[in-house]
């Protein structure tokens, strides 16, 4: 391990008890961190010294802590999943924060993702973007064998690079107008780079889009804040081609079969 | 107890196709009147949803999460095995299943494994048919690679996220179901209790974790798919979340425990670094291919690695197992290295700790081959540490990392329970003692895809069903029941962090029933359970109110059920008296140190049946019996 | 034509006529600057392009109709992104920190675009607007756009604009491609560049325009 220190700090946290409630910030000091927890660490921390003191310890989201769940991730002094680039909350080490700094924390902040409670949001407006058409129509049983499907090695890693998405919704949290475009081209992109995923391509795009739209999530503006906070560093590229997708699909395969 | 295991008749490699034709069927057209109840979304779960629900079934599904795709599944980094033999280097249906049955240490069902192995390959059909980014060569074929130190190639992998991606393929798949209608999904609901009615598992009460109210649900079958309890341990490279409620809820309505001490250790995890540390991160096992293993040999060595000389170093792993060097199973990988700590040998501030070095690869291949192979491991291991491994040897130390035990099933995948079924980490599985690299994923997506779907509707069509609904005093019965539980965990306000006990029982869990296991310890533990069990009921704080979002009792309540749990846990590594696979006990090793097994006695699954609160289970055996892999001692000497 | 309703419905859509409308825009701007530029050659120059594209008739009512029909749709599409956008992050951080992909041209486009939709009424208003009214001829145009910038307040207010185009054209000559799906991770790193080359190049060129003016005035 490196170095290890304790840093003091001071934290501003967004409580909100439930969706219906307003919230406010309350402050708490984080004595005695050590430089070598995690984020989620020192909120543990946190939160034990506010039971022993019967207050209600702030509720975030979070599972594996590993940087893969996807279901951590809040906005530390005004960047989701704080400041480090590609990593999660759940992967921010105290390290890289010093003695006597004050952190804001609040919930991502979107109106598709209504607060639950605290930094706790729903996000299930993305399931249903999936519902809408993230997936490939292939029943269970009836698959050829794997390698009649040949994939070219270039679109495999491409596929692969946008399936990386943990579906967190920080680009949807970093974006000024908390677009969703992110997320939904890196699924568009990952079907959409396989062979497999070509017979529903087009009808997957128009059906994912319209679904993200009426969810109430914002437009893209191409401000790129969603790439630079993703933390698997999918790239921007993906909604530029989400877009052609979309564009081809409307003008050129606006089927009545739809 | 009935246990019977209803493993086909026939040779083996023809029992499941024969078991096939001869299950019953469901008329296509009565599908849709049977219900199904779901419980958990990772890869079992969100497979057997979605295949059911493409049979036209009508299926509920419920995860704790917020979405289905958060289930521990995604967290899984190595691969998937697979008996396709696309290398050409000897792999085939047999061989998967013989490595299975050997690496499990001859404690599983040899049908169910065969069954395993012959399902494989078509999970990987189905996988990459749904758009599974695997691994390609520049051909466009897929790419495998050797893995968990197997003779041969089997493992199919999409980079270091394989469970990722098998995860979102099936949960695209259940998200399909979804829009179709006949899969509703619930989210964010946690499993308190299953209802029994007429002997036979009739529906589920769950808590809703948003409003803290309990609902329940009625169905025709049950299929509990919620993982593994490795969580017992407190630390673990297990999710959070992960629990054993939803199991010990079954346990507790009649389904029978199988094998709750077969735990597996994982040698590479990032070591403990402080009291509040909440869980560990696993360090994929490829990473012993180049690296090697060591300890200064003077005890209490304070000195940098790069500083301590080349015979000064003790490469534990290689100077004892010459011919399998560092890369012996996980079992002997991680006994090795608590031993040396445990003789105070131990780097790093905990002394909980040895060296993964690669000075020596780095010079043989280069930096730039090592970044190749390793680079983003290299980078996880810095983000967590501070350290950088290029430049300093990295710090491992074992870990729990899986549970071979569980729900005991039939071949069926039923459990003693009627009408429960049993999928994924969450059974008994067919990993025997010890459980192979990336054959969890594959055992999570066979019984899903490929086992259920036919022995569901066998047991729909050979059952006659009363009409019952939600209104049944069962359900309200049972929810008044959890409603008390509830309340006394809210009531006692007493001054210990839920969290606090949680890490002192996973504390002794780890001493006393971890990696290695002796009677005394094993009582001293039985002694210890009950007295941190009776603390608990009496003095943990939980903050907030029952009927809200709350995160603390959650807590409160998986952990009640782990000081439960811990107990049978402990029991029955008690009662095997042979160390076999992940489950060493002291008492039984041979001359050099290394687990021996006893055939004689001990061939057999012990299956816990519950007897009531605090009272002793009752226990049965059902025995193994090896007619097609003949067991052998395992040696890495 | 229904299709191509039916794609304004969505927010992809919607930026994809956004992006078009506004390359249309820069065609105008370039056609627009080159004829400006003739008073580079003096008064006279210009005097006969505007007379002789007043002399195209119909030609150039149909012209200014489908101009004026691009700008309306560019403003009224930018308007409506803009406050579904807003709507989409109905509460606002209380701290709020770009991680740096956010640029000061792309932050601003509603405002760049606010400022130039006041300018265009300004500019219609002062010169074509007049033109009409006043039936003036090119000569006459050319001597009135000489007067006009004479007065230093409109003068700073045009040069304004121009600087505030020039910004509006740094990020949306890039992101206009990226809205038509014309993307790849290394060309449109080099349109990025070319977008900002651009932004200064325009605001150059429509700056020098009313020195050149006030120039030959003297
Ligand atoms: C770090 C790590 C790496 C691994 N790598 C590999 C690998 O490379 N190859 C391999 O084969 N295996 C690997 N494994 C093992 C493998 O990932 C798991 O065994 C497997 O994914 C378990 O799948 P599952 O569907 O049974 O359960 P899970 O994926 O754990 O899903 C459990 C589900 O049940 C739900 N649930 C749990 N309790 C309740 C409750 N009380 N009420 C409601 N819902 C509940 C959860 O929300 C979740 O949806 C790895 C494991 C770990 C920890
Ligand atoms: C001649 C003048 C103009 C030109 C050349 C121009 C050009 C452009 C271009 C190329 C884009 C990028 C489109 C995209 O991202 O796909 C754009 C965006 C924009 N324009 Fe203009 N524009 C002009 C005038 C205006 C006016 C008058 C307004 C007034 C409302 C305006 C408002 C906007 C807005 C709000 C956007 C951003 C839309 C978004 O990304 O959400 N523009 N413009
Ligand atoms: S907790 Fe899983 S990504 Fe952070």
């Amino acid at each position: 391990m490196s170095e290890s220190n304790t840093i003091h700090l001071t934290l501003r946290v967004w409580r909100q008890p439930n969706a219906a409630t307003p919230g406010r910030f309350e402050t708490y000091e984080a004595t005695n961190i050590s430089t070598e927890m995690s984020f989620l660490e020192m909120l543990d921390v946190v939160n034990d010294q506010l039971a022993l003191n019967g207050i209600e310890p702030i509720a975030f989201d979070h599972d594996c802590r590993e940087g893969i769940c996807g279901a951590c991730g809040c906005v530390v002094n005004g960047q989701a999943h704080g400041h480090l680039k590609g990593t999660t909350l759940c992967q921010l080490h105290m390290r890289h924060f010093r003695d006597g700094d004050t952190l804001v924390i609040e919930p991502f902040r979107a109106k598709a993702f209504p607060i639950i409670k605290d930094l706790v949001v729903d996000r299930s407006a993305f399931d249903q973007i999936i519902q809408a058409g993230g997936y490939i129509s292939v029943k269970t049983g009836s698959a050829p064998e794997a390698s009649s499907i040949l994939v070219p090695k270039k679109n495999a890693d491409l596929a692969m690079d946008a399936a990386a998405c943990i579906g967190c919704g920080a680009c949807v949290a970093a974006c000024p107008n908390s677009s969703a475009m992110l997320f939904v081209s890196a699924k568009i992109n990952h079907l959409g780079q396989l062979p497999q995923g070509q017979p529903e391509r087009y009808r997957r795009a128009i059906h994912m889009i319209e679904k993200m739209d009426e969810l109430g999530f914002g437009n893209c503006s191409n401000h790129l804040e969603c790439e630079a906070a993703c933390p698997k560093e999918i790239q921007f590229v993906n909604i530029g081609r989400m877009n052609r997708d979309y564009i081809i699909a409307k003008l050129f395969h606006n089927e009545e079969a739809f | 107890m009935n246990l019977d295991s209803k493993v086909p008749s026939g040779h083996i490699t023809t029992k499941w196709s024969n078991h096939r034709f001869e299950m019953k069927l469901v008329n296509p057209a009565n599908k849709r009147k049977y219900q199904i109840i779901v419980v958990g979304t990772g890869l079992a779960g969100s497979s057997a949803a979605a295949s059911l629900s493409e049979l036209g079934y009508q299926v509920k599904v419920f995860t704790l999460h917020d979405t289905p795709r958060r289930a521990h599944s995604i967290a899984a980094q190595g691969g998937i095995n697979a008996a396709k033999n696309y290398p050409n280097d000897g792999d085939s249906i047999w061989r998967l299943f013989y490595d299975t049955v050997k690496g499990g240490d001859y404690r599983a069902r040899e049908a169910n494994v065969y069954r395993l192995a012959e399902i494989s390959n078509h999970i990987i059909d189905q996988c990459v048919a749904q758009g599974v980014p695997f691994a390609r060569e520049y051909g466009g074929l897929l790419e495998n690679r050797s893995f968990g130190g197997a003779q041969v190639s089997r493992t199919f992998y999409a980079r270091g996220q394989t469970g990722q991606q098998l995860l979102l393929g099936a949960y695209s798949a259940m998200m399909k179901e979804i829009a179709n209608g006949s899969v509703s999904l619930f989210t964010r609901r946690e499993l308190v209790d299953i209802v029994v009615i007429d002997g036979k598992a009739r529906g589920i009460v769950v808590r809703n974790l948003i409003n803290g109210k309990f609902e329940s649900y009625s169905a025709h079958a049950v299929l509990l798919c919620t993982g593994g309890y490795g969580n017992a341990y407190f630390l673990s490279t297990n999710a959070m979340n992960c629990n054993v409620s939803a199991a010990w809820a079954a346990y507790k309505r009649g389904a029978a425990f199988a094998n709750p001490c077969f735990t597996q250790i994982h040698p590479t995890c990032i070591p403990v670094h402080g009291d509040y540390q909440s869980k560990l991160t696993l360090m994929s096992e490829s990473l012993r291919n180049d690296g090697r293993v060591w300890v200064p040999r003077k005890q209490g060595d304070t000195r940098k690695p790069s500083e301590i000389p080349e015979d000064e170093r003790y490469y534990f792993l290689e100077e004892k197992y010459p011919s399998f060097g560092n890369l012996v199973p996980r079992d002997v990988a991680s006994r090795n290295a608590k031993e040396v700590c445990d003789k105070g040998l131990g780097v790093g501030t905990t002394k909980l700790a040895v060296y993964l070095d690669f000075s020596d690869a780095i010079k043989r291949l280069g930096k730039k081959v090592i970044e190749e192979r390793y680079g983003n491991l290299f980078d996880m291991y810095e983000k967590i540490t501070g350290v950088n491994p290029y430049e300093e040897p990295m710090m491992i130390y074992p870990a729990i990392h899986y549970t071979m035990g569980g729900i005991w099933v039939d071949y069926n995948l039923m459990s003693t329970l009627p009408g429960l079924f049993v999928l994924g980490e969450a059974n008994f599985s067919d990993h025997g003692a010890n459980r192979l690299g990336a054959s969890a994923l594959m055992q999570g997506l066979a019984d899903g895809y490929f086992i259920i779907p036919y022995t569901i509707g066998h047991y729909f069509a050979s059952n006659t069903f009363s009409k019952i609904d939600e209104t049944h005093l069962a359900f309200s019965d049972a929810e008044k029941e959890i409603e008390q539980t509830i309340q006394r965990l809210m009531s006692i306000q007493g001054n210990r962090t839920v969290d606090d006990f949680h890490r002192q029982l996973g504390q002794i869990m780890w001493d006393y029933v971890g990696m290695s296991r002796n009677e005394k310890g094993l009582k001293y533990a039985l002694e210890k359970i009950p007295e941190i069990r009776d603390e608990f009921w009496k003095n943990v704080k939980v903050t907030g109110v029952s009927n809200d979002f709350n995160q603390t009792l959650e807590k409160a309540k998986r952990v009640a059920d782990f000081l439960d749990f811990a107990e049978l846990l402990t029991l029955d590594a008690l009662e095997r008296r042979e160390s076999c696979g992940g489950h060493f006990r002291e008492e039984s090793q041979t001359e050099e140190g290394e687990a021996k097994r006893d055939d004689e006695n001990y061939s057999h699954v012990s299956v816990w049946e519950y007897n009531g609160p605090n009272l002793k289970p009752n226990f049965h055996k059902e025995p193994l019996i090896f007619e097609y892999v003949k067991p052998s001692q395992r040696s890495y000497k | 034509m229904s299709l191509l309703i039916e794609i304004f419905k969505t927010s992809v859509g919607k930026k994809f006529y956004m992006a078009i409308s506004g390359l249309l825009l820069l065609g105008f701007l370039v056609f627009h600057l080159s004829g400006n530029s003739t008073l580079i050659f003096g008064h006279e120059t210009f005097a006969a392009f505007v007379d002789f594209l007043a002399g195209t008739g119909p030609l150039i009512y149909f012209a200014e109709l489908i101009l004026a029909l691009i700008f309306l749709s560019h403003i009224f599409l930018g308007i409506i992104l803009t406050l579904s956008n807003w709507k989409a992050r109905n509460v606002k951080y209380s701290v709020s920190n770009s991680r740096g992909g956010q640029t000061f041209a792309s932050k601003t486009m509603p405002y760049t675009g606010f400022i130039l939709l006041l300018f265009l009424i300004i500019h219609l208003l002062d010169y074509t607007i007049t033109k009409y009214m006043s039936g003036w001829d090119g000569w006459q145009l050319a001597m009135h756009v000489s007067d006009s910038f004479k007065n230093f307040a409109r003068l700073s207010f045009y040069i304004f604009a121009v600087i505030v185009l020039g910004v509006h054209i740094s990020h949306g000559f890039w992101s206009l491609f990226q809205s038509i799906g014309v993307t790849h991770t290394q060309y449109t790193k080099m349109l990025q560049k070319l977008a900002k080359v651009l932004g200064v190049l325009f605001a150059i060129g429509f700056a020098t325009i009313p020195f050149i003016a006030v120039t030959l005035a003297k």
